[in-house]
């Protein structure tokens, strides 16, 4: 596959390749991919790592003329390492890190827009990390509500 | 002149769904506007890390409501990948079927919200009243109108009752008939022409790098088609050519493309598409198997590794990122929705300049849909 | 292009709509079959005689709509546990992808066609499925057979075991 011959590491996955790499080479490995036809910048996930005590961020890059799909892969500890924003290469990183800031706290320095996306008012932890109990929480916020038959005794 | 703000949503009628667009305006030239979303958030990417392997396709069918069966085919390819199944080959042909008959279903809806803004209102109506005759076919194969949980892991959940190619057959026979009359109202309508050429602009060397996929793109002269480039299904044994700017067929190409008008007449064109692309796999549906022998559903482990799956739907490139650490539940499901980027970046820029009247036609020819924004 | 094209809309003046006078009229599809067809997932239906009880319809169930009565009525094989009790589902929770009838093991839970039930007590929308659903014609739910309808089918599933 190309982008691992342009990298010079990374492994086929699924028929995608699968790329490893340090937060140092990101931008890096990125303006490569780009310059030679990964233009498409398809989208920016983050997996929780629970054991590990890292995030993972992959990048996925698209290209239109080798017909690959590139996905390069980051890790970053949980408690609180920060990451350069990519928003200057691709402008839509830039929403995708607004998300990623909001849903499971990592900061990405440099992007200009860290603005709440879908909370609103959210004082909790990040809800997308893995520690977070949507049940506990579903519970603490909406168990005061009392069910229907309860406000029928009451003559509600 | 003085700047004052206008909110365009989220209950509004020129707005594309359950979202809102905080415009800033000097006079009627909107100077910046900014996306805001979070009126519909429902946590599917949380939930699907809770539930097993299966459980998941009757959630995904609900992240984008005009055209849920892309969500269920790309999550199975997904976990095909991950199984490393081949599907059987009746099942990819009904695959295709399904797949272009929502697309159909969810073009009209698109040009139909679209004629209602800028106010041909009775587009609109005859579109959902036609689509519904897309819908009785959907019910009468998949078992429901609106959420099929149809496509499933390794093929598809039904095999075709023997009345429904004649059905299939007729309704789009109706549907190209009714073609024309659309033409009549919208696309060689006096109004279409006056309001939609050269407005809402993507610079076209910009739209690549800005995450631009499907119509949209097709509109800038870039032939780019998931359905070419890595083909699913069936489409790499059907004859089909991807519609793109400037080979507008029986339209003109008025404007030098990228703008609203181009974006429509290539919608209008590619369910022209999607009814030969119908036509042609019914014609060539082999018999034979359709779905491959799952694991006991409660006990399914499904390997360890990463997969990422692409489908073209109506609206752009959708892409489905699955994560397995080898359990009984996915470690991380994430959904690319092509409205991600049309709706928020690319709209944000291309709003800008735009008269406040055009606001909505260039949202609407923009096929923004919010549930895929926000999953 | 022309200014005066659009105005072909008028002649659907004088076309029939079609949208449909529900209930006068039956919903058809373009060949005027009658709809729905009997693989619309509505409302299920159990053969109780048939349904073991092994509760997996409950644990593929993603939103808990299913949960279990015991009918002591029905005799199992002895010594054999919770083979008496059948499934009772929450159509409030309900989200008919019909999972629950794919894993059935005896075949015996199925969804039916039948989708109308109307009520105006919330608690009626929780019941216990029989083959009664199954067998009304009409799509309509006659709600009174359907909830007494487990405990008379167990008296008669003893007298014919008898």
């Amino acid at each position: 596959m190309k982008a691992i011959e342009l990298l010079g590491k990374g492994e086929e996955m699924n028929g995608r390749a699968y790329v490893k790499i340090d937060k140092s080479e990101l931008e890096e490995a990125i303006k490569t991919l780009k310059e030679n036809g990964y233009n498409h910048f398809v989208m920016l996930s983050c997996i929780d790592w629970l054991d590990d005590g890292e995030f993972e961020l992959v990048y996925h890059l698209w290209s239109y003329e080798e017909r690959e799909h590139v996905m390069l892969s980051v890790r970053v500890a949980r408690d609180g390492e920060s990451m350069p924003s990519m928003h200057e290469l691709f402008p839509q990183i830039e929403t995708y890190e607004r998300e990623i800031h909001e849903m499971y706290g990592i900061k990405f320095e440099g992007n200009p827009r860290l603005t709440p996306f879908f909370l609103e008012g959210w004082r909790d932890m990040p809800p997308m990390r893995k520690d977070f109990d949507s049940r506990k929480f579903t519970k603490d916020v909406f168990g005061n509500i009392s069910t229907i038959e309860e406000e029928e005794d009451e003559g509600i | 002149m003085k700047e004052y703000e206008l909110f365009i949503g989220p209950q509004h009628p020129g707005i594309t769904g359950n979202m809102m667009y905080h415009l800033w305006a000097e006079g009627d030239t909107v100077v910046k506007a900014e996306c805001n979303v979070g009126y519909l958030h429902r946590g599917f990417e949380k939930l699907m890390e809770s539930r097993l392997w299966m459980q998941n396709i009757p959630l995904v069918c609900r992240i984008c409501v005009p055209e849920p069966d892309v969500n269920e085919a790309a999550y199975s390819m997904a976990v095909e990948q991950l199984m490393d199944w081949e599907v059987p080959e009746r099942a990819r042909y009904i695959r295709t079927i399904v797949l272009e008959l929502a697309r159909i279903s969810a073009y009209l809806m698109a040009i139909g919200g679209y004629a209602g803004s800028i106010g041909i209102y009775t587009l609109p109506q005859w579109m959902t009243g036609d689509r519904d005759y897309i819908l009785d076919i959907f019910e009468q194969l998949t078992g429901a109108r609106v959420y099929h949980i149809y496509i499933w892991p390794g093929g598809v959940r039904w095999d075709m009752p023997d009345n429904l190619p004649g059905l299939i057959e007729r309704t789009l026979n109706y549907i190209e008939k009714r073609l024309e009359l659309y033409d009549d109202v919208l696309f060689r309508n006096r109004i279409f022409f006056d309001r939609a050429v050269g407005i809402g602009k993507i610079p076209k060397e910009k739209a690549i790098e800005w995450g631009v996929s499907g119509p949209n793109l097709r509109a800038c002269g870039y032939g780019y088609d998931v359905r070419k480039l890595e083909p699913y299904a069936a489409y790499d044994e059907i004859d089909f050519d991807v519609v793109k700017y400037p080979e507008l067929g029986k339209f003109e190409a008025l404007s030098d493309g990228c703008d609203v008008y181009t974006r429509m007449i290539i919608r209008r064109l590619e369910i022209e598409q999607s009814i030969d692309i119908v036509r042609q796999a019914l014609k060539k549906m082999p018999e034979g198997d359709i779905l491959l022998k799952h694991p006991n559903w409660l006990r399914w482990k499904v390997p360890a590794g990463y997969a990422f799956a692409r489908v073209e739907s109506s609206k752009g490139e959708y892409g489905y990122f699955v994560v397995s650490d080898g359990g009984l539940k996915p470690v991380r499901v994430h959904v690319r929705g092509p409205s991600y980027t049309h709706g928020i970046n690319v709209a944000e820029r291309i709003l800008k300049g735009a008269n406040i009247a055009d606001v909505s036609q260039i949202l609407f020819s923009l096929d923004i849909c919010p549930p895929d924004i926000e999953r | 292009m022309s200014v005066l094209k659009p105005l072909k809309a008028w002649k659907h003046l004088a076309r029939k709509p079609h949208t449909i006078r529900y209930p006068k009229e039956e919903h058809t599809d373009m060949d005027g079959n009658k709809l729905p067809t009997d693989r619309l997932r509505g409302f299920h239906s159990n053969d109780l005689s048939r349904c073991i009880g092994c509760k997996l319809c409950g644990s593929i169930c993603m939103n808990g709509a299913i949960t279990y009565e015991e009918i002591p009525e029905l005799k199992g094989k002895e010594g054999v546990k919770g083979i008496n009790i059948r499934p009772v589902i929450d159509y409030g929770r309900c989200c008919f992808c019909g999972l629950c009838t794919d894993i059935c093991p005896t075949k015996s839970l199925k969804l039916t066609p039948n989708y109308k039930l109307i009520s105006t007590d919330i608690n009626d929308f929780k019941f216990m499925p029989t083959q009664l659903v199954e067998k009304n014609e009409n799509f309509e739910m006659d709600l009174n057979a359907v909830m007494f309808s487990a405990k008379e089918y167990a008296e008669k599933f003893e007298k014919e075991e008898d």
